[in-house]
């Protein structure tokens, strides 16, 4: 029996290792993706410009004839935000008054249906025209675009930088003070922290007051998370992390605790709460299954064919993203369809035949395809392996 | 025998049974009486009118009556100006800017009125400049782009092939009365009667909505857009006899209208407008009363939104287009003054303020961002959606096709087709106060019926992909017909 | 006018209305099931939405607005399947 144990135990060590070495590998071949020319962004960004020139804070000079003595055009910076799955990099040319002449899109890993509303609404060309010194605040001096905000949010951000980096860098003008708090901390933050407080509390024994309180936090989660915020977690979220593309924590501790609460307890116990009594999506199937009145499992073959698909999925996403250093690049997950109805045509059928199956069998996204799922177990594969 | 059981139970069975003949009977008389309705009906019915099925007024269906309100939408802010139709109508100023930017003249070249308006919008200049540009860079684009449009501009041609003899240069005063055919006025039996009477001869002359009002001298031009029997460089005083105004109009033709901005055209409707006016105002003057047409093509005096809205053909939407109940905002108005005396309608309501407040899709679907996301501002004294003309104009010359673009008619969501699911659609918002179907109308039409980018409308040497809103027309696909 | 316009289109729908109506009172006698009257409006209810949702897809195909109709029969198959579901449920319900 030790025997057979030792055995099990040490085919999952080598497999572990191994999806690690790959992980390891996808990481540094990324590494040498190079970023397409931007000599062209910065004709666009400043088109009275002939010839730009350079300097170590990445603020380019526009002259306006290609000999030495010509005049200057206006200059350009190219910065970057952090969107929802990476960042956003914009070249913003200003003019000698500090008066926008055009913005442009360098490249961003945002989800296509979803910067698509962004693009659809005229950004980032309605920045034209704006002063340096304007705030760039969604819903004060940039309208919102529904669906889309924190995209959006990382574009004006971006934009907002780059004019403040040239307007003291160059216009010899004072720091633009930014209205917002240091820190952003809201109701969204406290919301999500006493959801994960009683999430956390419900997890464990099997009493009938944590059962209680467990549907309390779904119900709470599905309306909040899912609904309201339209935020769970993605696996974009994780490849975000792993490509390396950590967000300043000072604006996204929304997005730092939800990530902590999944991640965090495997690593330390072995297991996590989020899956079972947070997840909004997980609750909308907790929901469908108490309708249907089924308490079916897969049957064990099938079961073992998805735990294979699910993981194997998830590893080509999360390759995938390391090699391209773009954690949007494949996406298949169904939550985000069904919470902001924006999505391409095959994930509406998916989510669709999700929904009706979840009437019948227990948790099928979860069990089936669910790639967050797929990295906790992972996870707990890595803690297993490496701990006596 | 019966025994004391028995009783209740055969009691029960003969209430039934009588319940059921009584339903048996009732439905007999109910079904008999439907069907001599129904015989009424068919007598009756508009389609039984062959060929003339659209003259008989059945396509202003919409209870006008329930929605009736007493003052219009817009709201009357301050002191009120009157718009200057020199310079505030786009077709009027634009080519003084073209000139301008062919002989490089700049802002403080211009004569009066242009110098005072172009001072006051300096965007406006650059961007009416550029029009001469763009078309030339559309003419740019590849042979086979153009040849595209060829049945959709010979039809928009062949559209507007018909038109009435333009009113002349005689002022109102001469212009507007019977002249020689004339004879003292008819005394009309009552204002009441004379207005059933002008909106069955209009159904009958071809329009599809009328509307009665008397007519609001804000709505007049200040300055003349065209001379019309005016000078052009004095105020119009606004005559005495153009005392109610009559707002007939037609819808374009619904597949080629899907089809803008390229395939669809304005002729269609305006061509028929046009005539529908003219031969009221023949009307009216064979009655012995002044009348005055101001048509699409023939020129206006006057502004006609407001009109029609105080007409309570609508209410006028975010793309300050006015949005009927029948036909959303595919109608093309034409106006007749006159002062021949008839009772009015009242304005209606009938939620689209509400629904235009968050809907935006025109907003979102317009190529050239003419339309405001903003809220309502003050302009010259009145509550409303602000309209970027100059921007708009642009885009008519940034495209192939017959001229303009009408994407937004095309886009709003009130311009659909007369079926089941657009009529229920109508009726929950104009009936539901809590504005909850607004929103959630809204978002089904931006899920259901998308659009393309809007930046792909525009020609593609501009950038774009010669988009129209949606696929043409099978008899205007060029290619399907004609050996390119 | 076509067929499917005609008052004789609705006769026929009102017929195989009463058929369909009175094959499931069979039904469910057969399979003993009770049916109080609160359970036919709900049957009814579901069995129109289901109706509904079939006609607006053919509206929407008929217009021309596929993308109106693909979403439409996702949304309708969803719902339907989720309040079908219940509705059974309810049906079987002492």
């Amino acid at each position: 029996m030790a025997a057979a144990k030792d055995a099990i135990k040490n085919r999952e060590r080598l497999l572990a290792s191994v999806i690690l070495v790959s992980l390891i590998c996808g990481w540094v071949a990324g590494l040498f993706k190079h970023h397409s020319d931007i000599a062209g962004f910065l004709k666009q960004a400043l088109p009275g410009a002939v010839r730009f020139d350079s300097s170590e804070d990445n603020i380019y000079t526009g002259l306006t004839h290609a000999q030495s003595e010509s005049k200057k055009a206006g200059f350009v910076a190219v910065r970057s935000a952090h969107g929802y799955a990476g960042p956003v990099t914009v070249a913003v040319g200003l003019d000698a008054n500090g008066k926008i002449v055009n913005a442009v899109i360098v490249r961003h890993t945002e989800l296509p249906a979803f910067f698509r509303r962004v693009t659809d609404n005229g950004f980032p060309g309605r920045f034209k025209g704006k002063d340096c010194s304007d705030q760039f605040e969604i819903g004060g001096d940039v309208d919102s675009v529904t669906g889309a905000t924190v995209s959006l949010a990382a574009l004006a951000e971006a934009v907002r930088v780059a004019c403040s980096d040239i307007a003291t860098g160059r216009l010899g003008l004072l720091p633009i003070v930014k209205n917002k708090p240091a820190i952003q901390f809201g109701l969204p933050e406290i919301l999500l922290i006493l959801l994960i407080v009683t999430g956390f509390a419900a997890y464990g024994k099997k009493l009938p007051a944590n059962t209680y309180m467990k549907w309390v936090v779904l119900a709470a989660s599905l309306v909040f998370i899912g609904f309201v915020l339209k935020r769970p977690i993605s696996l974009i979220n994780i490849n975000s992390l792993l490509v390396g593309y950590w967000p300043r924590w000072q604006n996204n501790v929304y997005w730092y605790l939800l990530l902590a609460v999944l991640l965090l307890p495997v690593i330390l116990r072995g297991k996590t709460p989020y899956c079972s009594n947070i997840c909004p999506f997980g609750a909308t199937q907790e929901i469908l299954i108490k309708l249907g009145g089924s308490r079916r499992q897969l049957p064990e073959k099938c079961s073992q064919f998805f735990k294979v698909l699910q993981r194997s999925l998830a590893w080509i996403a999360v390759m995938c993203a390391l090699v391209f250093r773009n954690p949007a690049i494949i996406t298949y997950e169904v939550s985000a369809t069904f919470f902001t109805i924006i999505g391409q045509n095959w994930q509406f059928v998916l989510l669709a035949l999700v929904l009706i199956l979840s009437l019948f069998i227990a948790r099928p996204w979860c069990n089936c395809l669910c790639p967050v799922r797929a990295v906790s177990d992972y996870v707990r594969l890595l803690r297993r392996g490496f701990t006596r | 025998m019966e025994t004391e059981e028995d009783r209740p139970r055969r009691e029960l069975r003969v209430t039934r049974r009588t319940l059921i003949k009584a339903a048996g009977a009732a439905s007999a008389v109910l079904g008999l009486s439907g069907l001599g309705l129904c015989g009424y009906q068919a007598g009756k019915d508009p389609d039984s009118y062959t060929g003339c099925e659209g003259l008989q007024g059945a396509a202003q269906s919409f209870d006008r009556k329930r929605f009736a309100v007493d003052e219009p939408h817009y709201e009357k802010v301050g002191p009120t100006r009157r718009a200057d139709g020199r310079t505030e109508v786009i077709f009027s100023r634009v080519d003084v800017a073209r000139s301008a930017a062919q002989m490089g003249k700049r802002i403080e070249d211009l004569d009066e009125p242009f110098r005072g308006y172009y001072e006051q919008h300096p965007e406006d200049f650059e961007l009416d400049k550029q029009n001469s540009e763009l078309r030339r860079k559309v003419a740019e684009d590849s042979p086979e782009n153009r040849n595209r449009y060829i049945l959709a501009e010979a039809w928009a041609d062949a559209m507007g092939a018909v038109s009435p003899r333009p009113i002349g240069n005689e002022p109102p005063e001469i212009s507007d009365f019977p002249g020689q055919m004339s004879r003292s006025p008819f005394k009309m039996k009552s204002p009441a009667a004379t207005a059933k009477l002008i909106k069955k001869v209009s159904y009958e002359f071809g329009t599809v909505l009328i509307g009665i009002t008397k007519l609001n001298h804000d709505w007049v031009y200040k300055y003349p857009s065209s001379r019309r029997g005016f000078a052009m460089n004095e105020p119009i005083k606004v005559p005495k006899h153009w005392e109610y105004a009559i707002v007939v109009g037609t819808p374009m033709s619904w597949d080629p209208m899907y089809a803008n901005p390229n395939y669809g055209t304005s002729n269609d409707a305006y061509s028929k407008s046009r005539i529908v006016a003219f031969r009221l105002v023949s009307f009216i003057k064979r009655l012995g009363y002044a009348a005055r047409p101001h048509t699409p093509g023939n020129s206006y005096d006057l502004m006609v939104p407001p009109i029609m809205v105080d007409a309570g053909l609508g209410e006028q939407g975010r793309h300050s287009i006015v949005i009927t109940p029948e036909l959303g905002c595919n109608f093309r108005p034409a106006v007749v003054t006159t002062n021949l005396p008839m009772s009015t309608d009242k304005p209606i309501a009938f939620g689209v303020q509400d629904f235009c407040k968050n809907c935006k899709i025109c907003a979102e679907q317009c190529p050239s961002g003419a339309i405001s996301k903003a809220d309502k501002e003050v302009i010259r004294g009145y509550k409303r959606y602000r309209l970027h003309s100059s921007k708009c104009f642009n885009f008519w010359n940034s495209n192939h096709g017959s001229t303009g673009c009408r994407v937004c008619i095309a886009a709003c969501p009130y311009t659909r087709k007369s079926n089941w699911v657009h009529k229920t659609a109508l009726q929950v918002t104009a009936n539901d106060p809590t504005g909850i179907s607004d929103k959630l109308l809204a978002g089904m039409q931006k899920r259901f019926y998308p659009g393309p980018k809007p930046s792909d409308f525009y020609a593609a040497t501009l950038g774009g992909k010669n988009a129209s809103y949606r696929e043409p027309p099978w008899w205007l696909k060029t290619e399907d017909f004609i050996e390119l | 006018m076509g067929f499917f316009e005609s008052s004789f289109f609705w006769f026929i729908e009102g017929l195989f209305a009463c058929l369909a109506i009175i094959a499931l009172r069979t039904w469910t006698q057969d399979k003993g099931i009770r049916m109080p009257f609160w359970k036919w409006p709900v049957v009814i209810v579901w069995v129109l939405f289901l109706a509904i949702s079939i006609a607006y897809i053919g509206t929407s195909i008929g217009e021309g607005e596929m993308d109106a109709a693909f979403f439409g029969a996702i949304f309708a198959a969803v719902i339907a399947s989720i309040s079908g579901v219940v509705v059974w449920r309810l049906l079987r319900m002492r």
